[in-house]
């Protein structure tokens, strides 16, 4: 009964249409307020949920994809993306999705990956003669590899979620190899759609042309290098990778690309300071929210429950693959992170799955949530950029669910996909 | 009257906005200072870490602020968008009643935890106490219900219709 009067509350704010962050927080007043806990426990919580410095990282990493992002990264990471698979049939489809894996080595959304990503390829794939839909699938599809490639802010989130015993230099590693082996797939699929449809060609780029264009995107890429290079090799922790990031992004674009004016700089932290609001404030109430769901016992009787549907290991992790993606479509990435992370953490040990492991499984779903509707900022920044309406993506998007959904097989069921990197740098 | 208030409450976004940015420029330039001074310096500053945390929390509640005046927090308005006329206004006025309640709650108790540890010292700030760390949860809450009350009194209780053209970028993930 406790546990309903927490999650009820929370649920039936939600529905209304209360912030996520505020209805964490007011269903934790409530909960507070049924079980005769004090109310300062609740404030408390929250403020010290904020005051974590690995919590940093998460407005540095927002910061140094922001700065990448609009300081004319996107167009030299597609112009590097073309050299290299540019000249095949449905070329500039494959450029799309390799640009989405470049582009993750700098920002871990998915919303920002389209919107820098699609704004310039999706008008030149309609120029092409690519079909307008096609083109935004292609860059919907391609955006979640940012959230699995490192530095992605949400696996600091889930860090943060899972009481800090999962370690982000884990998380970071154990996320390539599922991004790359999503983009290869994705990039499968756009070949066989091109050969069907005989979509066109590109012009090789000649050998000169092409080594300008790899050192001029590789001032960019090196971002990610310093970031796992400083923290794989413990000179930084990665709350201080994430803020060198930064200040290595912004000398990149200030003095080598030289794209961005210092004048722009009020209006680029504005936009930075807009996220953060968004993401710490809930991530301050969900510690009071996980505080109260521990009280009431949450994660034992999802324990309970998971024990009498969930016989192994294996049958775990499907139900729990249903039932992030149904929730996914409801909810964006990080708040579910935050609510979901604490009632599973439990759950973990008596299954004998990996939490690195479980992370990337998490990620990966709420991900494909970030796509569907009703609630898919992704799809919804997709759809405004190429100016289709959402109704026609959610329908011709299916196929493209395939090898998403093949990846997330995979990544569920071996282990060692998300595994072998971390234990190979990092140790158990 | 309304007026005036209106144009305090722009004054407050205003500033809220410049420190928060503020804020977010002065962590990110402290952290990697510290670890100029551990490896180039060999002498590593101990202050930019803790001084780090406490301008974080500054920055979380005031771009809190920002986002709810600017109708960015994160909701699901499947229900609101389903209705119309007085169910919708009604509606609104029951979600604002309650990020008014989740606000003074923010104020009343966190003027509390304030005042309890006004005289704790903080060892690596001793100019500072736990009391002044804490400070931004009262005035974020307090803000954020002065917004509350401009919002009922403008009668914005939603966000604009969205520009299928303009592409909104803003996500928590």
């Amino acid at each position: 009964m406790d546990a309903l009067v927490l999650i009820g509350a929370f649920t039936v704010l939600c529905i209304i249409g209360v912030p996520v962050a505020y209805a964490l927080g007011m269903a934790a007043i409530i909960g507070a307020f049924w079980m005769g806990i004090p109310f300062e426990a609740i404030m408390l919580k929250t403020s010290d949920g904020m005051d974590d410095f690995p919590l940093l990282a998460v407005p540095f990493f927002i910061l140094a994809g922001a700065i990448m992002a609009e300081g004319g990264m996107a167009e030299r990471i597609i112009n590097l993306a073309k050299v290299l698979v540019g000249f095949i049939r449905g070329g500039l489809a494959l450029v799309n999705i390799l640009a989405s894996t470049l582009f993750g080595c700098l920002s871990g959304s998915s919303v920002a990956d389209t919107a820098s990503i699609g704004s310039v390829m999706i008008p030149q794939m309609i120029k092409a003669g690519y079909p307008r839909l096609f083109a935004v699938n292609v860059t919907i599809a391609g955006s979640l590899q940012p959230l699995l490639i490192p530095p992605s802010h949400n696996m600091v989130i889930y860090s943060l979620a899972a009481g800090g015993t999962v370690s982000v230099a884990h998380l970071f590693l154990a996320g390539i190899l599922p991004g790359l082996l999503l983009g290869v797939s994705l990039m499968v699929l756009c070949l066989i759609i091109a050969r069907r449809n005989n979509f066109p060609k590109g012009d090789p780029i000649g050998m000169r042309q092409a080594i300008r264009i790899a050192i001029d995107s590789i001032w960019g890429l090196v971002t990610v290098f310093v970031i796992l290079g400083g923290i794989l090799s413990g000179i930084f922790t990665p709350t201080e990778a994430a803020a060198v990031a930064c200040v290595w992004a912004f000398l990149v674009t200030m003095l080598v690309y030289r794209s961005y004016r210092w004048r722009d700089l009020p209006a680029l932290l504005g936009r930075v300071v807009r996220t953060v609001g968004m993401v710490m404030i809930m991530i301050g109430f969900s510690v009071a929210f996980g505080y109260m769901m521990a009280i009431m016992r949450v994660p034992v009787l999802a324990a309970e429950f998971f024990a009498a549907v969930a016989a192994d290991k294996y049958t775990f992790l499907l139900y729990v693959n249903i039932l992030l993606l149904i929730l996914g479509t409801f909810m964006d990435l990080a708040p579910m992170l935050l609510i979901c992370t604490p009632i599973f953490m439990p759950l973990l040990v008596k299954y004998g799955v990996d939490p690195v492991h479980f992370g990337i499984i998490m990620i990966f779903n709420l991900g494909i949530g970030l796509l569907t509707p009703p609630v898919g900022p992704t799809l919804a920044v997709g759809c405004a950029i190429g100016k289709v309406s959402m109704e026609a993506v959610s329908k011709s998007i299916m196929v493209f669910y395939i090898p998403m959904l093949i990846v997330l097989m995979f990544v569920t069921y071996i282990p060692a996909l998300t595994l072998w990197l971390p234990r190979l740098f990092l140790g158990n | 009257m309304r007026a005036v208030y209106f144009a305090a409450m722009d004054h407050i976004h205003r500033a809220c906005l410049f420190v928060a940015g503020l804020s977010l420029l002065v962590i990110t330039l402290i952290i990697p200072w510290g670890v100029f001074t551990r490896y180039v310096l060999n002498s590593a500053a101990s202050w930019p870490e803790p001084l780090a945390i406490l301008i974080m929390i500054v920055l979380s509640f005031l771009s809190a602020v920002i986002c709810y005046r600017e109708h960015l927090h994160i909701s699901i308005l499947a229900l609101p968008n389903m209705l119309s006329g007085a169910p919708r206004i009604i509606l609104g006025l029951v979600i604002e009643a309650c990020m008014l309640f989740t606000n003074l709650f923010l104020l009343w108790y966190g003027t509390n935890l304030v005042k309890v540890t006004w005289h704790q010292s903080i060892a690596e700030f001793p100019a500072f106490s736990a009391g002044m760390t804490y400070l931004p949860v009262p005035i974020g809450g307090l803000i954020t219900a002065l917004f509350v009350i401009e919002r009922l009194m403008k009668g914005n209780l939603f966000p604009a219709p969205h520009d299928p053209d303009q592409p909104d970028t803003l996500s928590a993930e």
